[in-house]
């Protein structure tokens, strides 16, 4: 017997639409590669549909995304099947623009990052308010946030050195 | 390494509408299947399926005026704040952040539950009240004397939907107005403590989200919160986004943002902010250590000496975002 996913395919959309792009960016980062990416952007929003969850308003509704897509890319990372997968199999890997440095060395950093990282430098949010997204204190996001820069500025001066 | 790198670095990321469309209709596809079998089509199989169909690339906007920018409208420096960084193993911190959020996620309305995850490390919840009467919201704003203030011009056809207020933790409040519950360790390496508020803290008011909402369910919000002054602010433009300084009346810094383009979805932004207020002493529950209850003498307060607020519309423009600031009272 069917039974409907309690989320109406318009509210979906919208949601899907609002916040599709920051889903995708935040994936990416932690999967690393596009078609992964994808799949963990379908399963977070087919999550947001299964939960039925009412939100507050648009920002508990981002913040519960992005906590979300953030623990399913982490789940799927630990998937011992997707770690057997042969990636190198999938003929994607050169239909994909090459990364910058910049980008390679944002990719390579810890997942735990990430997050605080996006949504200082690419939304512009103060760490005040990162901190009331992510529900951490205001410090450890200012602390990941150094740590971040520092890792990042050091990967970008071994690119330089290794040229 | 510039903020726009790190900026550009992210938005390389982003994905093209082709791909966009596609993983909406996976996701269509794959709730039909959760609905119709008892499991799901393995993801992977599926994605690859519907690729092999479709046009690769990854897009990249062009975005040569786009950045991070401060209150004035100028670029914002490279500059973070030096901070000590701690040895923790930050992922078991993670792990444990992440249970104790659910956990937390349970608090009655006029208790604090703090849950220590690590040492020095605790999460808990926030102590906040939901408004549906928004002359009720708009009167405990304006008596709590902290400098937030709620709207009087509301432009024709919009009507208040929600609200909700947050509160800082005083001195008065931290000193004489909580009742230790008990603690408990709920999982391993999570202690939980639970507090009940029984002073009066309605009017330790520290932050505001207002919405209101138009019959095509066009939203207004503001958001206002109490600051100790920080520099930190960065706003966000896009590259068709225009950005202007402006004048409100009685703030100290007002910036105007509108972003046109269909990712912001014609955002109008007003961010401004009043500094130089009487200062408010607010006390963190991160920065309690609570052995068997609340006995931090060393605690140090945070000195709020300023209001930060947001208004946001996808309809209302920059006059009529103006007009809404200049009646805050």
């Amino acid at each position: 017997m069917k039974q409907p996913l309690s989320r109406a395919d318009k509210d979906l959309e919208a949601i899907y639409l609002r916040h599709a792009d920051m889903v995708y960016r935040l994936c990416y980062s932690y999967m690393k590669n596009k078609w992964d990416a994808e799949d963990a952007v379908q399963t977070a929003f087919l999550k947001l549909m299964a939960s039925g969850k009412s939100f507050e308003d648009e920002t508990h509704e981002k913040a519960w995304l992005i906590v979300t897509a953030g623990n399913v890319c982490k789940n799927l990372l630990k998937n011992p099947q997707r770690r057997m997968a042969d990636i190198a199999s999938l003929p994607l890997e050169a239909e994909e623009t090459p990364p910058d440095e910049t980008l390679k060395a944002l990719l390579a950093l810890p997942d735990r990052y990430k997050s605080a990282l996006y949504l200082y430098y690419y939304e512009g949010y103060p760490t005040r308010q990162i901190a009331a997204l992510l529900r951490r204190p205001a410090s450890t996001i200012r602390n990941h946030l150094k740590e971040a820069r520092a890792l990042l500025k050091d990967r970008l001066l071994e690119e330089d050195h290794e040229e | 390494m510039r903020n726009k790198e790190l900026f550009d670095a992210w938005d390389s990321l982003t994905p093209s509408p082709k791909d966009k469309e596609r993983m909406l209709r996976s996701i269509r596809l794959r709730a039909e299947e959760t609905s119709a079998r008892p499991r799901l089509i393995p993801r992977r199989v599926l994605a690859l399926a519907l690729t092999i169909v479709a046009v690769l690339g990854v897009s990249a906007f062009a975005l040569n005026e786009s950045g991070l920018i401060d209150w004035f409208g100028k670029k914002v420096s490279d500059d973070m704040p030096e901070l000590a960084v701690t040895e923790t193993d930050l992922e078991t911190i993670q792990s444990r952040a992440q249970k104790a959020r659910e956990i937390i996620a349970n608090t009655p309305e006029g208790e604090v539950w703090v849950a220590e995850i690590w040492e020095k490390t605790q999460i808990f919840s926030s102590l906040a009240k939901q408004f549906t009467d928004p002359s009720e919201m708009a009167a405990l704003i304006r008596e709590s004397g902290t400098g937030l203030m709620f709207p009087e011009a509301i432009p024709e056809g919009y009507a208040f939907q929600s609200g909700n207020l947050g509160y800082y933790l005083s001195e008065n409040i931290k000193d004489n107005g909580i009742q230790f519950l008990g603690e408990e360790e709920v999982e391993e390496g999570i202690r939980l403590k639970k507090f009940l508020v029984t002073g009066g803290y309605h009017r330790d008011i520290e932050s505001m989200n207002l919405v209101f909402a138009d019959a095509l369910g066009n939203q207004l919000r503001l958001t206002g919160y109490l600051d100790a002054g920080s520099a930190q602010y960065a706003f966000n433009t896009s590259a068709e986004g225009a950005h202007e300084p402006v004048a409100v009346n009685g703030m100290t810094e007002a910036l105007y943002i509108h972003n046109p383009d269909d990712l912001s979805q014609n955002a109008h932004h007003l961010h401004f902010r009043k500094t130089g207020l009487p200062q408010i002493a607010a006390y963190s529950w991160y920065e309690l250590e609570i052995p068997g209850g609340l006995q931090q003498p060393e605690a140090r307060p945070e000195h709020y000496d300023s209001i930060v607020c947001h208004l946001k519309s996808n309809v209302l423009d920059k006059n009529a975002l103006i007009e809404i600031a200049d009646s805050l009272k």
